[in-house]
């Protein structure tokens, strides 16, 4: 129990004003001769008293946002609010991710993060977010940390145009977010990675990462009996792939089930089928593609 | 040796978070009466009583240096005291009491406006002993006592708003029993609202449990004084 003579109840009848910031911390602020800040931790009990206010300030209120304590006071026999603010680090950005951003035919790194709450930190105009990137040959060794942006305090996503073919290759690239406040404090730095360096149709075949549906034309084309049809699938779903004869007639089923995504190859034997124009048609989710094979014996 | 350990010692009291200069600000408040913040993300909100013949409550917004931002008249008539002031990132309530009712007034985002509530009324001829606020997921929890005679039969009334209402919800007659239950305030926690208020000089406190959506017993925290209840994380306290 704290053993206080504080000056009050005035005639709101407030005792003490208190706030809880996010590192668990319970704060109070209240008047003696002076007005005195306080607080709680749940593994130390209470801070020893800290000075706020050298008056004695008969109004007093106590606000937090994050680990920052905001105060507003005044003594009975003056007219103009004090305002004080306890800075503290601002919290780590929230919900930061990479993810792919497509334009014309090119992808690039899209970051995204919450905006943080503490107010020193929407405030500001530029230098609120800073964004740092390093990047290394897969396996290989990371360059050195460089800043690429100093965002504004209500900016919450940045697309990273200097990085090509972004979601798979031989490179990677990390991007580090950290928040700073008007007074200069940082958050902890948060950091996402993601490959890229290869076109797209390499980054299928060298890391199986596919970002659209396809079907490819069947090899060898003409075939006697048997070829090969490859496609690609961008999301798990049911997949169907038939042959038909050019009447529409349903000639084979050579894939019916769920399948992840991937890159597939099927094979189609046609020993007893007469020679002619077939038509293979894939289907996955709203994706439908047709295309033709001749069978020559 | 001594340079590494001053360089040390100045990095500490450079990165350590520590309270800024005092900034007086432009608020003016002569006949200054109560004087109560919340802190989001859009700054620091002020709300203040004046003393007056019909008193007035002003509604101040500072940035995170002290500038202030917005300046609202929210009640100049009819004798408004008690403002409070709670809210959450995007939501700001200022409660407070104006002749026998309880006046809430929300803050619009879309309109810039204060839209009020529909009011709380009480028996005219009421003493009024206090009023308090706070807001959480469940919605505006509000507390009041009120009641016909100066120092007995002085209720602490309980009222909640959920998000989206139009309407209060969960009346509950707090303090039941109690001789005069005034000054109260509440606080919230994971589950519970935590209604602290002062009966005949000894300090109490209700709880209602949102899991079981009960009240339980009313508890005696102290045996004089008025005192503020404030929920801190897993422990309640009780300052008086």
């Amino acid at each position: 129990m704290l053993n206080y003579s504080v000056y009050g109840p005035g005639d709101d009848k407030r005792v003490i004003s208190a706030a809880n910031t996010a590192d668990n911390k319970t704060h109070i602020i209240y008047p003696t001769y002076n007005l005195i800040h306080r607080y709680y931790n749940v593994s130390t009990g209470w801070s020893s008293e800290e000075v706020i206010s050298n008056n004695f300030e008969r109004f007093f209120s106590l606000s937090s946002t994050s680990n920052d304590l905001f105060t507003v006071f005044c003594s009975s026999g003056s007219s103009n609010i004090i305002y004080r603010q306890f800075d503290a680090a601002p919290l780590a950005p929230s919900d930061y991710s990479v993810s792919i951003h497509q334009s014309g035919s090119n992808y690039y790194p899209k970051l995204t993060w919450q905006l943080n709450n503490e107010p020193d930190i929407r405030l500001k105009t530029s230098n609120a977010y800073k964004i740092e990137r390093r990047t290394r040959p897969l396996n290989g060794s990371w360059s050195a940390w460089s800043t690429i942006a100093n965002l504004s305090g209500t900016t919450s996503s940045y697309i990273d145009y200097t990085i090509g073919n972004a979601g798979g290759g031989d490179r990677e690239a990390e991007y580090r977010l950290t928040a700073i406040d008007i007074g200069n404090n940082s958050s902890p730095s948060q950091s996402v990675i993601i490959d890229y360096g290869f076109n797209r149709a390499e980054k299928t075949a060298v890391t199986g990462i596919v970002r659209d549906y396809s079907l490819e034309q069947n090899y060898p084309n003409p075939f006697n009996p048997s070829t090969k049809i490859s496609y690609s699938i961008k999301e798990e779903g049911l997949v169907t792939l038939k042959v038909y004869d050019v009447l529409g007639t349903e000639i084979a089923v050579l894939v019916n089930e769920n399948k992840p995504a991937g890159v597939y190859e099927v094979n189609f034997n046609a020993s007893g089928l007469p020679s002619g124009m077939y038509i293979y048609k894939l289907q996955s989710g709203s994706f439908t593609d047709v295309k033709k094979m001749l069978l020559t014996k | 040796m001594k340079k590494i350990l001053l360089i040390i010692l100045l990095l500490a009291v450079y990165l350590y978070p520590q309270w800024n200069t005092a900034v007086s600000t432009t608020i003016n408040e002569p006949a200054l009466f109560s004087l109560e913040n919340f802190a989001n993300k859009d700054g620091i909100h002020i709300v203040t009583q004046r003393s007056s013949s019909s008193n007035s409550i002003m509604y101040y917004r500072l940035n995170s240096v002290g500038i202030v931002q917005a300046t609202t008249v929210i009640e100049t008539q009819g004798y408004a005291e008690f403002p409070n002031i709670t809210g959450a990132n995007d939501a700001l309530y200022i409660s407070y009491r104006k002749g026998n009712n309880i006046i809430t007034k929300k803050y619009n985002y879309s309109t810039n406006v204060w839209d009020q509530l529909q009011p709380i009324t009480f028996n005219s001829q009421d003493n009024f002993r206090g009023i308090d606020n706070v807001y959480d997921t469940r919605g505006l929890h509000l507390v009041f006592a009120s009641g016909p005679y100066d120092h007995q039969d002085i209720k602490t009334k309980y009222y909640r708003y959920p998000i989206g209402w139009y309407n209060y919800t969960d009346y509950k007659d707090v303090s039941e029993q109690s001789y005069e239950a005034a000054y109260p305030t509440v606080t919230v926690s994971a589950n519970k609202v935590h209604v602290g208020f002062y009966d005949s000089g000894i300090a109490k406190t209700r709880d209602k449990n949102f899991i079981t959506n009960t009240w339980e017993s009313i508890q005696t925290v102290y045996d004089h004084g008025i005192h503020n209840v404030y929920s801190g994380g897993a422990k309640l306290f009780s300052f008086s």
